[in-house]
């Protein structure tokens, strides 16, 4: 494949790699920072979700696969199900002692300090050189690790049958017992589990709550609001597609004159872009943050895409295209600023914390 | 700074570099969280943590001498049993709510001598 100059320097495996691991990293801070449940449980599906992305990067497709659909999709939704059940005002959030952080930080850090250090001090674990060329005839040759994992689950190892030594030979059986014994301790959890969660009476003098929601605004705002804000969204996803597709197979009249563009600029709009997808979903979930990083990053792209612009052979057509976006921005802005703060009752600029 | 940060090739190093944030995280979790389903949650994301390190050992995508199989068998193992803990656990969580009407771990101390 002929890339431009662009996407030459960039390793694919590295740029996933590195949007995977800080999504994945961020968002398990975001678990143990946030004291309200609710937004731990999201926080916890997000980071689980990029996992299994790293997962897919490393070459194991059918673990990435059973980790979106046990954990992602079976775990959390019984944790989410949880959180709703105990969800009262008083357990939404549940402050931690300021000593208790102190604590906690301190010997955590020292966790991640010792544990950082052991990874990298380790020399056959650091990344081999030139291993990038031989990971691609192994990418072409040798992915179909389900049909392995399947025979291995009852009983061969199809991918151990040149192991020469005997003694080790005999010794790999398969993962068929410990299969069984899963198979068995699942039913034993399913039959414990159901039996430990069933109702039973209630403790004498505990009156049922009846949860009284807060007042809310009215729900059609609310979804005129989600749906302009998700029109929004796909608007910026549908750009960096545009955008990527564009550079990576540009029409041949438009050829020559995209290469005058600074090689940063793709990159610097995707990052922009996601940041505001970002916004978009922090308004979503009533975060008041994610209007003025809307706002702001509305302004800022057609401000890149200008400056990015200069000597180039026809930069009135772009500042005219820069301009006309920042007008439909502001509008957009506009819109969204006038949804949240003047219709309703409550508004809900009023609900966003 | 971008060629720097998406130009460098990845090894088993960076993929224990993420585990050990998760897995730190989720300790952190279980330690100053309050409510009960807090913990459980940083148990999950210890879990988490332990099974990139097992995806990377068996990837055989980052380095020469890869643990093979074993390594995702093991993260399939993992996923299995994390999630049968998720359902006791949880389990335990709700009795504890309907016996106590309360879910702070700092007030299930009935036992406590």
């Amino acid at each position: 494949m002929n890339l431009p100059p662009l996407l030459a320097f960039v390793d694919f495996h590295t740029f996933l790699f590195t949007l995977f691991a800080l999504v994945a990293c961020v968002f398990a801070a975001g678990v143990v920072f946030t004291s309200n449940i609710v937004r731990m449980a999201f926080y916890l599906t997000v980071s689980l979700g990029a996992t299994s992305g790293l997962f897919f990067l490393a070459g194991a497709e059918f673990v990435g696969a059973m980790q979106l659909m046990i954990y992602v999709g079976g775990t959390l939704v019984l944790l989410i199900f949880g959180v709703m059940l105990t969800a009262q005002d008083a357990f939404v959030s549940m402050k931690t002692r300021p000593s208790d952080w102190v604590l906690g930080v301190l010997v955590g850090g020292s966790l991640l300090v010792l544990l950082l250090f052991a990874a990298f001090t380790v020399p056959s674990w650091r990344p081999v050189e030139g291993w990038a060329e031989e990971r691609a005839a192994i990418v072409a040759d040798e992915t179909q690790d389900t049909t392995r994992i399947g025979v291995a689950l009852v009983g061969g190892r199809v991918d151990k049958q040149d192991e020469s030594n005997a003694a080790v030979a005999d010794g790999l059986s398969g993962y068929l017992l410990p299969f069984e014994i899963v198979s068995v301790h699942l039913l034993v959890v399913l039959i414990g589990a159901g039996y430990m969660a069933r109702t039973k009476r209630r403790r004498s003098g505990v009156v049922p709550t009846t949860a009284t929601p807060p007042t809310s605004a009215s729900k059609q705002y609310v979804a005129v609001t989600t749906i302009v804000l998700a029109l929004l969204w796909l608007g910026d996803v549908a750009g960096v597609v545009a955008g990527i597709v564009f550079v990576v197979a540009p029409p041949q009249a438009l050829a020559e004159h995209l290469d005058s563009f600074p090689d940063w600029l793709l990159p610097v709009s995707i990052f922009l872009a996601a940041l505001r997808g970002l916004c978009v979903l922090a308004i979503i979930f009533w975060q008041k943050w994610g209007f003025f990083g809307l706002a702001a990053l509305s302004v800022a792209m057609p401000l890149v895409l200008a400056f990015s612009a200069r000597g180039h052979e026809y930069l009135g057509v772009i500042l005219g295209v820069a301009a006309g976006a920042l007008i439909v921005n502001l509008i957009m802005v506009g819109i969204v600023h006038f949804l949240l703060t003047k219709v309703g009752r409550p508004t809900m600029w009023s609900q966003l914390d | 700074m971008m060629p720097w940060i998406i130009g460098q090739p990845i090894g088993v190093a960076h993929y224990m570099a993420v585990g050990a944030v998760l897995f730190v995280a989720g300790a952190v979790c279980m330690a100053t969280k309050r409510n009960a389903l807090g913990v459980l949650m940083g148990i999950e994301l210890v879990l988490n943590g332990a099974n990139i390190n097992f995806v990377a050992f068996g990837s055989k995508l980052l380095r020469p001498d890869s643990l093979g199989l074993d390594g995702q068998l093991m993260a399939l193992f993992v996923i299995v049993l994390a999630a049968a803990e998720a359902a006791v656990a949880l389990a335990i969580a709700l009795n504890f709510y309907n016996n106590h009407n309360t879910v702070d771990v700092d007030r299930a101390d009935e036992l406590k001598g």
